[in-house]
Order: structure tokens, then sequence, then C-alpha cells
């Protein structure tokens, strides 16, 4: 599988008046083409700044403070800001999770739509509007609601139109965040069946969310991430049957669609704080495997068993008990 | 909504006006010794020696037929000619104010929204309550002394030079010398409207620096903003946006600022001795023709009823939210 | 709420905290100062700022701070003795308004149903009328007189205080403490008077502020425009007015500084409101 994005050791963080936030930090991982993976992760834990930051469309007072984003080999943190911008919405398109809030409210989809497309493209209005019907036409939307306001659609719908004009340059790769949280289950298995369908066409997905169920369902591979950093990273299924770090078994066993007819379980204590957070492996306060030596050094990711893990339980160095 | 305000306004203006006075002609002519029998000829004239209730639906039934009466003072005149002799001049005055505080109000608030933060920002903050606290005959005045007096480039009263003069057609000074051709008539109205419409158009974009602020850091930090970015659209584009966005609360916030553009306008008339409604009002008043100051003041009324009907419209217009 | 929308919120806040700390701070000490002045006034001036004690139109000196104006008064006195007038035409008007327009849109808003929206629906229209115009009517009608200038400014902010107080009033009586002390068997008016009344009062200070300084820029203008006070009573806005046909001689100092002294007081008082409403996460009204 040829490689499309590569990340390297990314760290993003924000500088904010109570202190410096580490929101990503020091987070490696890649998708291939064609391949859906997802971020999997709870509230706060970086997950939407790393999908932010490939775009560079991290807001202020975030900074992207070091590594690098390849996109076929091409740093896209050393791109100027004319440069990132033809990418975005061409080569990388974005969706984002509440679909009442990301539509202009004051402007007709299809002229919404007739921008995004001629930004990059050089259409006529009228070659521009047939494409924007098309469009519509291929997210299973009606070519007449190419004249209608935001407000007169409902959620699933405007979130069709969102991912449409994502697609409409036919973009290497499609990063959705939480693109289904605000719409209900129904919707949300169709929406995500259109994302398969465009995967199938070649766009690579990355899908951010705190649904492990439902990355489970239509990933290759996934990613659970904790307090800015990946903890774990590797094909679906090896993951979902063998979790190997203790955080992603917890995720596992507090979500009801996956852990079976076992008693539902959660996590106890909170996220840390990621001004302050916790020496060594950042889970140990809430681990229920942590050793001495997890609260002093932080575990390197190695590749073991066929998926990369952070853990010490599985590197030389931590005590090898099991 | 109009129609109940206006009835409104007309019986407050009435209760004033021939009610708390107790006798207004007396009031209004002070203890001047006239002879009893013209002062009855006054109440007269002015419809006063009748019983309030048929006072009221009289007047009311008269006004809705354009019959403001007539002056007490200049007899024969009607007033509402008088209001047609004079409103162009305010107007005028009000829509460039009006447009000048919108400009200023638009660099003011998008520079302090972008910059967020910064001491431009502040500056701009800080410059918006000091705007609105601006005294207008002060501040008009000081204009006057600098341009006027001081640098003599501008002229300080009038609308006009003496000796000129513009054809009368809809009485706004700058649409009719050049539906004219009077080139050098325009150059002056032009002229004497620069400094009374810089003093009001100051001190009424203060508001509007500080809605638009607020309201336009909001917008930015919506998703459709980053949505907009996402897409790769380009960044003075999606500003645009942007302030399209946050532009429509400011125009509820225009129709009520058009009360205070109003009050601010006898302020600036008076300092600029520009002959509109303003001064025709306090001139009447001086003269003690008490059936003109009522008259003009409900026109003030009157105008004030149709320009928030304007604003419903022109809102319904702007925000296709609120028409489908 | 994720992380980048939490950090933008808080950060905008944190930023308008420090402004509005040095808005109230600047407002308040040129309130103070204008009050003192107007308190030790008899102190203060140098002059009786009604009698002829120098040579007419002399510029600012160090006999006459702020020069003399065309009957040879001592403009610095004037100044003084001017803070006194327009204080307290000023303070009394707006206590007047708030005694009637404050319980008004208590009653008003707590209450509902008919009352309400007559109530509102006059307050509305006489809100949405230019209170300059409203107060011209009013004192042309009763006169030239302090108390006259007083009564009119009185009833042209009333609406100010009632819609505030009302818009308040209405989400106030939703929330939970008010349901409870009705079921606790409290009678309306010790509801309004005892629960709902104290949590306005961060908001009614507020809005005085702001009207007070709208106040002071109605009085001022009512005395710029010959409505108002009678010679040879000082008042900021008189002085003004007497000293404009003079521009043209260039005798800047009858009009610069009563005309400043109205901007500067108008701004403190709308300083302490800004910082106050800033402060209290508030919008700001007339």
């Amino acid at each position: 599988m040829m490689t499309l994005l590569e990340i390297k050791e990314l760290k993003v963080h924000y500088y904010t008046l109570s202190g410096i936030v580490r929101a990503v930090d020091g987070v490696d991982f890649d998708v291939g083409r064609g391949e859906w993976v997802s971020i999997v992760g709870e509230s706060g834990c970086g997950k939407s700044t790393l999908a932010y930051a490939i775009l560079r469309l991290v807001p202020p007072p975030g900074r992207i403070v070091s590594g690098n984003i390849l996109l076929d080999g091409v740093d896209l943190l050393k791109l100027s800001g004319e440069d990132i911008r033809k990418l975005r919405g061409s080569k990388i398109s974005m969706v984002f999770q509440d679909p009442m809030t990301s539509l202009d409210p004051l402007r007709r989809i299809g002229d919404q739509m007739v921008e995004a497309i001629t930004e990059h493209e050089k259409l006529g209005p009228k070659a521009a509007r047939a494409k924007a019907e098309k469009l519509l036409a291929s997210v299973g939307l009606t070519s007449d609601m190419i004249d209608r306001y935001p407000h007169q659609l409902s959620g699933g719908q405007r979130q069709r139109v969102t991912i449409a004009i994502a697609m409409a340059l036919n973009p290497s790769l499609l990063i959705a965040d939480e693109p289904t949280t605000a719409l209900d289950v129904i919707v949300q298995d169709r929406i995500m069946d259109l994302l398969e369908g465009f995967k199938e066409q070649g766009t690579s997905i990355m899908l951010v969310t705190h649904d492990l169920a439902l990355a489970a369902e239509r990933s290759d591979r996934i990613a659970i991430m904790y307090a800015g950093k990946i903890v774990e990273y590797g094909p679906v299924d090896l993951i979902i049957d063998q979790p190997m770090h203790p955080y992603s078994k917890a995720l596992l066993e507090s979500t009801p669609k996956l852990r079976g007819p076992k008693k539902l379980t959660y996590i106890p204590g909170y996220p840390p704080d990621l001004r302050r957070p916790p020496s060594g492996c950042r889970f140990h306060p809430r681990c229920p495997r942590a050793m001495k030596i997890c609260q002093l050094k932080e575990p390197r990711a190695e590749g073991v068993d066929g998926r990369i893990v952070a853990c010490w339980l599985y590197l030389e160095g931590g005590d090898a008990s099991e | 909504m109009v129609v109940p305000t206006i009835l409104i306004l007309y019986t407050l203006v009435f209760i004033i006006l021939r009610i708390i006075p107790g006798d207004p002609i007396t009031a209004i002519v002070g203890t001047k010794s006239l002879p009893p029998e013209q002062l009855e000829a006054l109440r007269e004239a002015a419809g006063l020696n009748k019983p309030y209730i048929v006072q009221y639906f009289e007047y009311l039934w008269d006004i809705l037929h354009g019959d403001f009466g007539e002056s007490l003072v200049i007899r024969g005149r009607p007033i509402i000619a008088d209001l047609f002799d004079r409103f162009p001049a305010t107007l005028e005055l009000s829509i460039v104010s009006f447009i000048v505080s919108v400009l200023i109000g638009l660099a003011t608030g998008t520079l302090a929204a972008s910059k967020r933060g910064t001491p431009a920002d502040t500056s701009m903050r800080i410059y918006s309550v000091v705007a609105y606290t601006l005294f207008i005959p002060w501040f008009g005045m000081m204009l006057q002394i600098l341009f006027g007096v001081q640098l003599k480039i501008l002229p300080i009263s009038g609308r006009l030079d003496p000796g000129l003069s513009i054809e009368r057609i809809t009485g706004l000074y700058l649409i009719d010398s050049l539906l004219t051709g009077n080139l050098e008539g325009f150059k002056n109205a032009l002229a004497h409207l620069v400094l009374p419409t810089i003093t009001l158009g100051t001190v009424l974009s203060g508001a509007y620096t500080r809605l638009l602020r607020n309201n336009l850091i909001d917008v930015l930090s919506q998703d459709f903003v980053r949505a907009y970015h996402a897409r790769g659209v380009r960044g003075y584009k999606v500003m645009l946006h942007a302030i399209k966005n946050a532009f429509i609360p400011v125009v509820t916030l225009m129709g009520l600022q058009f009360a205070i553009l109003l009050g601010g306008a006898v302020l600036t008339e008076t300092t600029f001795s520009w002959p509109g409604m303003g001064t025709y009002l306090l001139d009447r008043i001086e003269y003690r023709d008490y059936t003109a100051i009522q008259g003009t003041v409900i026109f003030f009324a009157l105008l004030v009823g149709l320009i928030s009907l304007i604003v419903d419209v022109v809102y319904a217009l702007l925000d296709p939210r609120i028409r489908y | 709420m994720d992380i980048v929308s939490l950090l933008t919120k808080g950060l905008k806040n944190l930023l308008g905290v420090r402004v509005g700390r040095g808005m109230l701070l600047t407002g308040l000490i040129i309130v103070l100062s204008v009050v003192f002045i107007a308190v030790l006034a008899p102190w203060v001036a140098p002059y009786d700022p009604t009698r002829s004690v120098g040579k007419p139109f002399q510029p600012p000196s160090l006999a006459h701070l702020f020069g003399t104006n065309r009957l040879g008064q001592d403009m610095f006195s004037r100044i003084v003795y001017g803070s006194q007038i327009i204080l307290m035409v000023v303070i009394s008007a707006t206590v007047i308004s708030m005694s009637v327009g404050i319980p008004l849109g208590l009653m008003s808003g707590y209450i509902g149903g008919l009352l309400d929206r007559v109530m509102s629906m006059i307050m509305d229209s006489i809100y949405a009328f230019p209170s300059l115009v409203l107060a011209i009517a009013i004192a042309a009608m009763l006169g030239p007189s302090i108390t006259n200038t007083t009564v009119a400014i009185s009833i042209v902010y009333i609406p100010t205080y009632f819609r505030m107080v009302r818009g308040q009033t209405l989400s106030l009586k939703e929330q939970l403490f008010v349901e409870a002390a009705r079921a606790l068997g409290a009678r309306d008016r010790e509801i309004m008077l005892r629960y709902i009344l104290p949590n306005l009062a961060p908001t009614i200070i507020v809005v005085f502020s702001l009207s007070v300084a709208d106040a002071i820029l109605t009085e001022a203008g009512l005395s710029f425009l010959g409505l108002s006070v009678v010679p040879p009573t000082p008042d900021w806005g008189y002085d003004l007015r007497v000293g404009q046909p003079f521009l043209l001689n260039g005798f800047w100092w009858l009009v610069f500084f009563p005309g400043l002294m109205v901007m500067l007081l108008a701004m403190g008082f709308a300083f302490i409101g800004e910082g106050l409403g800033e402060r209290f996460a508030l919008g700001g009204e007339r």
C-alpha cells in the first residue's frame, strides 16, 4: 500500500494565558492511499487539533511547534500560505462536526458550492453549476436543493452538502471530524455508507471520533489517542480483538456494542490537564497495571505483534509481567 | 407594529403638549400682557377650546389628511408647507452622516475584530465609548475652530455660500445640483456638508464600532468560517462573508440609532446654523408658535414610525432565515 | 466542547476584563473628581461665578485659569459651580426615572399578561422616540427652569430602566430559586422584592451609569438650546451657547472648557458603566 500522508513527531501547542496546552505532543502515524484510518479518543485528547493541523487550520493561540506532515513526500508545514490554500478543498478536504453551523446561513447552497469549485478550477458559471448539481446527486440529494438556504435543509442533508463540497475536486484525503455526532443513528449510518463509497473510489478517509464502535465498523486501521499521544495503532481487527494498551482495553470495555455481554465498566479518574500532563506515561494515574517505571519515563512507541503500541508492559526495560 | 407605535407617540405628544401645561397658550405665550380676546382667539385658532376627546380625534383626523394646522405667528401659513420646506435639509444631513457613521464603524469594527487582543483592538474599543459621549455642539465647535477659523479651509455654517443657489427639485442639494448640471453648487454644498456630517457621523459610529466588533469576533469563531478556510476560499473573501453575517444585528441597531440620529441632528443643525427641522423647531419655540411646535413634534413621531418599518423590511431582505 | 472553542472563548473574556478594569478605574477617577469639585465648590472656585470680576473676553491667565466671558465672569468658577448644577439635575432626574421605571418593569415582567403587553408597547414607543426631541417638547411647554429640566429628563429615561428590569425579570422568574420560593409559600410581592430585585442590582448599576452619561449629554443639550437654565446660573451647556457667536473672534476658551467638561463627565460615567458591564458580562443600553 502506498503511503499518502505521513505525520512525524508532530507537536501542536496552545499558548494560553493560563499555560501551554500540549494538545498534540509527539504524534507519528500515516494514512495509505485508498485507506480508512480512524483516530479514536475521549474529548479533549487532541484528536481534533491533530486533524486541523494537517490543513494548518489550528486557530490561535495554537501553533504547530515541530514535526513534519508529508503529503506524497511534500512537507505541508513548509509550504507558503497561498500554496496550502490551494491544497485545501482540492487535494485534502475536511468535513466538520456540526452541520447546522458549517454552512454560511446567508448564502444559498449552490452559491457556496460554486465558490468552492471555482476557487480551484477554472469553470464558467454554467459549467460550475452543472458540476454542483452532479455533486449533489453523488451524495444522494436532488438537484433542486441547489437554490435552497441551509436552514431549509435537515441536519443529514446539510452534512451531505458539506461532503459534496469536500469531494468536489476529488481529493486524495478526506478528513472527517466527528461528522455524525450531531445526527441520529440512522442518518449516521447512511453518511458512513457515503464515505465508504468514496473510499472505494480511491479517496483516503481519516475519521476522527470518540465513538470506538463506529470506527471499528468501517476502518482499515485505527489509532487510539490519549492526552496528546497515540498509544496504540494498527489494523482494526487486531486491535479490537486483541488490544494491548491498558487504555485501549478500558475503552473497549466501556463501549457497549463491542464488549459483548460483559458488564459495562468505566475508566476511573479524569483525562489529564494538558497544561500539566502527568510525568512519564500519561495514562499511569488511571492505569490498572501501572508500574514504577510508568511514572518516571515515557514509553516509546514500538511495533509489537503487528501493531504499534506505547506501553512499558511490552517494552524492554519495563518489568515483564503479564 | 408601526401603527400602535405611532398612535402611542401621538397620544404622548398630545398629553405633553395639550394636557400637561394646563393652558398651552398662556404657557407658551407667557405672561405677556395680551388682551383676553386675543388669547381666546389664539386658543380658537389652535383648536384648544373644545373638550380634550374632541380635540384628540379632530387633530388626529387632520394629521392623517396632511393638515398640520396653521402657524399662530405667521397667519395663513400652513405648517406642513414649512415642514416640507425644511425636511430635505435634515434628510440630507442625516443620510450623509449615517453613511459616514457606518463607514467609520465598519472600518474600526473590522480592524478591532481582526486584530483582537492587540493595542489596536483596545484603542478601537476605547474609541467606541469616547465617540458616543462626545458632546455634539462642543465637538462641532472644535472642528469649526480648527478648520474654519484657524485653517480656513471649510465653511462652518449653512448649506451654501450666500450668493449661490441651487434649483430645487428634491431639496437635497447634492442631488439637485447634479441633476441641473450645477457643478459649482455641488462642490459648495459638499463642502458645507463636511463638518456637520463628520461631527454627527463620529458620534453615531461609536455604537456601530462596538457592535460590529463583537459580532464579527463571534462570527469569526463560528464553524462555517473554518469551513470556508478548509475549502480553500481566499482569505479576503472569507472576511467579506463573515462581515455580512456580523452585519445583520447591526441593522436592527441602526433602527434604534435613528432616534439618536434625529436628536443629534437637532444639535448639529443648531451648531452649524443648518436650516433643517431642528432649527425650525427651536425657532418656533422662541416665537411661541404653539401649533408649529406641535406639528413638528408630531412629524418627528411619524418619521420614527416610518423608519422602524423600513428597518424591519431591510432586515427581512438581508436575512433569508426570516423570509423563508 | 472541544479544546479549540474553549480556549478561544476563555481568551476573549480574559482580555476583556483587563480593558474593562482600566476603563472602570479611569471612569471612577473622573467622576469622583468632578463630584469632589462640585461638593467643595465654594472652596475650589476663586470667584463668584455670577459676578463680573474681570475684564471681558480675557484669555486664560494666572488670574483667570479659564479666561473670562462676555460679562467678565470667571470661566473657571463658572465651570466649578456648573458641576453642581449638572450633577444635581441629572442625579435627581435619574432617581425619579428609576423609582418609576424599576417598579413598573419589575411588575410588568413578573405579572405578565395584558398589563405587560400594554406597558411594553407604551415604553417601547417612548424609547424609540428621540430622547432629546422629547425633552425639548416637554421643556418647551413647561418653561425654562431647573425643576422643569429635571422633570423632562426624568420622563425620558423611564423606559430605559423599565425595559432593562423587565427583561431581566422575565428571565429570572423562570429560574429554580423563584419556583422554590413559591413552593415554600412566598407571596408575589415578597418574591419580587426579596428574590428578584437583589439579583437585578448589577444590571441596575450598569444601566444607571450608562444612562446618567446619556442624561448629562441631554441636559447639556437642552441648556445649549436655551431651554433649560436661566442666566446667570452657571451651566456648562448654557456657556457653550453664549460662547458660540464669538468663535470667529478666536475666543476659543469660551466654549472649549465647558464642552470639554460635559464630555469628560459623560465619558467618566460611560467608562464606569462599560467597565462594570464587562465585569458582569452584560451588553450596554442607553
